[in-house]
């Protein structure tokens, strides 16, 4: 998707659209999200700190993001995948693979499925799509980064390499820093320069692995099949804090907020987690993490707060200001393989299980922050995090 | 201090004490050591590790002058078993316990930690129970005792006297173990109950089984539960919390009754077990007509399924266990026919393991 986050604020509020928006944490320590094309024109872009922004693009739109909102598009966006093809590999919110092999029949040649498909979802949520076609995974999603927005760029099966040659060499996956400079150092700056150089070259200078692996991508070859087997193996939830945040009822508090996040997303992933984790940064930039077993698999909200107070009440015994505070729920069980039943049902626990149904129910209905339990706090900054597996590198 | 005393009764006194003695880190550095105190003509040992405490004691000590020390127990041990001489001269001397002998002198360092103050309850109300009992009871339930520390009352056996029986439960809240014993010599009124961490009965059983006595006598403190065999008494410290109500989930008059020979069951769920997944066993067993039908899948090893023969009374129908939880129990078993009741797949199946044996488990329900 284009400047997905930014293009569902203009959408959601017409009256953004033309206008530079920048979405990201707002505090002193918030750093740029996504931001409209509006505002890239001032030299604006993701992962620069908000205040960096804000002197460049005074006049923007600093808004926080709504992930529940960016889920809840991205999922309707990933059921009109569906529609096209069964093999679908989320790679983020905004981001996934299809593999169409074998629907030319239904969709027609890839340039026309590829036009269904932009159209399919410009009329399901109403926002701008990009895609790249291509024979592998990455010439795909470097095709699809080319022309944005609403770019369509097909690589035909045999023009991968004359395709890939005038491109810059971080356009190459898994291509950190170091790797970039050690490639300049040689007197590459293109893929081109790294197709050149030929295999041997590249494994003499880059090391058996990794000088295979890019003397391979240059030349367009990425055995890597779409798997839309990538289950979640983790929920998480953490929020940085604008300002340290100390007293231990106000800690506690977001703490509750955090897992009944998690508790929220594992319901409705039909989920129960073995283990719960627990993310603290103390300032300067300490952090520390503790995890521990649970008695028996959960979802509930009520319990992971008992569990994830024990160990936050271990991790630090004596209060002090936090930084950060997160919550992450991992082990994670799919309830169709069933629930161990338990011999003494304590109303406690029975209760907690309505509670949360009910909660759910509301929520559904009125939205995420409609309701909540009564000690939690507000939370400002929140991210989520949901670890794949064999996650692709990201581009570079 | 200063004592002469024969080396193989030291060595059998001291040994039942070794089960008190923590192997890994003490709770206090004092609990490493072997507290001995001599005085008239006996040597009093003890150990502890806070929750369970030993006492053993010599007799026809020759005591030069008493006194009291503490020494690193396990090495203690460890020489005394090494050395041939029959008597043994132990003498206090500047921070050393000295131990001359015939082919070597040893000088072992005195601890001055304190050692903490042990009361062994008096055993007034003892109960006289043959030690194999003790043992079988320990052993029929102490596997469905909770293994993690956030279920703190379920960490521990329950130990019962009441209408002349005696009783062990463990339970963990997926699984009950009950095991029975009659006692004729009881009188029907008497009435006792404690929790006891499980870790720390096994090691008090372990002290009392070492001795090899046919019984011990049991007795129910205030807070501590003591068993006592020949000059040895062990005291294990009680759990604080409430074990559950676990008379009420026994479950009584099944409508599905079934006799499996214990083997057939054991190799049956051990054959299946290889298809389970390993974060969440789970094996089906359907019972219809004559025959019980075991099966399991795994979406990395595949599918199988197993059949036995058994004798049903009742309807029939489909269960999920968590077949580890079933052969944890079917191995305690000293009988050849299990008998097996169940209502449905959602409620508790209840197997009878012995004449008084009787172990409850919860199904996996909602599996598709």
């Amino acid at each position: 998707m284009d400047a997905f986050f930014a293009a569902v604020e203009q959408k959601d509020d017409p009256s953004l659209r033309g206008r530079p928006v920048i979405v990201g944490g707002l505090g002193k320590r918030g750093v740029v999200a996504t931001c409209s094309y509006e505002a890239r024109v001032f030299g604006v872009h993701s992962a620069q700190p908000t205040a960096v922004a804000r002197r460049l693009c005074p006049r923007g739109v600093f808004l926080p993001p709504r992930m529940r909102r960016y889920a809840e598009i991205s999922a309707r966006i990933r059921r009109v995948f569906e529609d096209f093809s069964p093999l679908v590999e989320p790679l983020s919110l905004d981001e996934a693979f299809l593999d169409l092999s074998g629907t030319e029949r239904l969709f027609g040649p890839p340039q026309r499925a590829a036009l269904a498909l932009q159209e399919a979802v410009e009329e399901a949520v109403g926002l701008p799509l990009s895609i790249g076609a291509a024979t592998s995974k990455f010439v795909a999603k470097v095709a699809s980064d080319l022309r944005k927005p609403r770019g369509l760029v097909l690589v035909p099966p045999g023009s991968e390499r004359s395709f890939l040659a005038p491109l810059p060499l971080s356009r190459l996956w898994g291509a950190g820093e170091a790797t970039r400079t050690r490639m300049e150092e040689l007197g590459l700056r293109r893929i081109g320069d790294l197709q050149d150089l030929g295999l041997e070259a590249c494994v003499r200078h880059l090391g058996e692995v990794w000088g295979r692996r890019f003397h391979e991508l240059s030349l367009g070859r990425d055995p890597r099949k779409v798997s839309p087997g990538r289950k979640a193996k983790s929920i998480g939830h953490e929020t940085t804090f604008p300002e340290n945040l100390a007293g231990r009822e106000a800690q506690l508090a977001v703490l509750c907020r955090l897992c009944e996040r998690v508790g929220r997303r594992l319901r409705k992933q039909g989920f129960t987690c073995g283990l719960l984790r627990l993310k603290l940064r103390f300032p300067p930039f300490v952090t520390r993490s503790r995890q521990i077993r649970l008695p028996e698999p959960l979802d509930e909200d009520r319990r992971l707060f008992d569990a994830a107070k024990r160990l936050f009440l271990e991790a630090c015994p004596e209060p002090r200001p936090l930084r950060l505070l997160g919550v992450t729920a991992a082990d994670l069980r799919s309830k169709e393989t069933g629930r161990q039943a338990s011999l003494f049902t304590r109303r406690r626990d029975e209760a907690g299980n309505r509670l949360s149904e009910a909660l759910d129910r509301i929520r559904d209905r009125f939205g995420e922050d409609s309701i909540s339990l009564g000690r939690t706090g507000r939370i400002e900054d929140l991210s989520e995090e949901e670890e794949p597996d064999g996650a692709v590198p990201p581009p570079a | 201090m200063k004592i002469l005393c024969d080396r193989t009764a030291l060595c059998e006194a001291l040994s039942p004490i070794l089960p008190a003695i923590p192997t890994k880190e003490p709770p206090k550095p004092a609990c490493k050591n072997l507290h001995m105190e001599a005085e008239g003509e006996r040597l009093i040992l003890e150990g502890t590790n806070l929750e369970l405490a030993i006492t053993s004691q010599i007799d026809s000590v020759k005591v030069e002058s008493p006194g009291e020390v503490l020494v690193p127990a396990r090495p203690f041990y460890s020489l005394l078993t090494e050395i041939n001489d029959p008597t043994l001269e132990l003498v206090l001397e500047d921070g050393n316990l000295l131990v001359p002998t015939g082919s070597g002198e040893y000088r072992i360092v005195v601890s001055d930690a304190d050692f903490p103050e042990i009361t062994f309850e008096s055993e007034a109300k003892g109960i006289e129970i043959p030690v194999e009992i003790l043992n079988r009871l320990f052993q029929s339930t102490e596997y469905a005792c909770a293994k993690e520390a956030s279920r703190y009352a379920m960490n521990g056996v329950l130990l019962r006297i009441r209408e002349g029986k005696l009783t062990f439960v463990g339970t963990d809240g997926r699984r009950l173990a009950m095991a029975s014993e009659s006692l004729p010599e009881v009188p029907e009124t008497l009435g006792a109950e404690a929790l006891l961490p499980h870790t720390c009965l096994g090691s008090a059983l372990r002290s009392i089984t070492s001795l090899g006595g046919e019984s011990a006598t049991l007795f129910f403190g205030e807070s501590y539960v003591c068993f006592s065999s020949g000059r040895t008494k062990v005291s294990v410290q009680m759990i604080r919390g409430t074990f559950p109500d676990f008379d009420s989930v026994i479950p009584q008059d099944m409508s599905n009754k079934v006799e499996i020979q214990k083997s057939l069951l054991e190799s049956a769920l051990r054959r299946v077990s290889v298809f389970c997944e390993d974060m969440d066993p789970a094996v089906r067993i359907e019972f219809d007509g004559t025959r019980a039908v075991f099966s399991s899948e795994s979406s990395e090893v595949g599918s199988g399924n197993a059949s036995v023969d058994v004798e049903l009374s009742g309807g029939g129908g489909k269960i999920v266990f968590n077949p580890r939880f079933i052969l944890d129990a079917v191995k305690t078993c000293h009988q050849d026919q299990v008998h097996f009741e169940f209502e449905d797949g959602n409620s508790p199946g209840k197997f009878l393991l012995g004449e008084q044996y009787v172990y409850v488990l919860m199904p996996i329900t909602g599996k598709t």
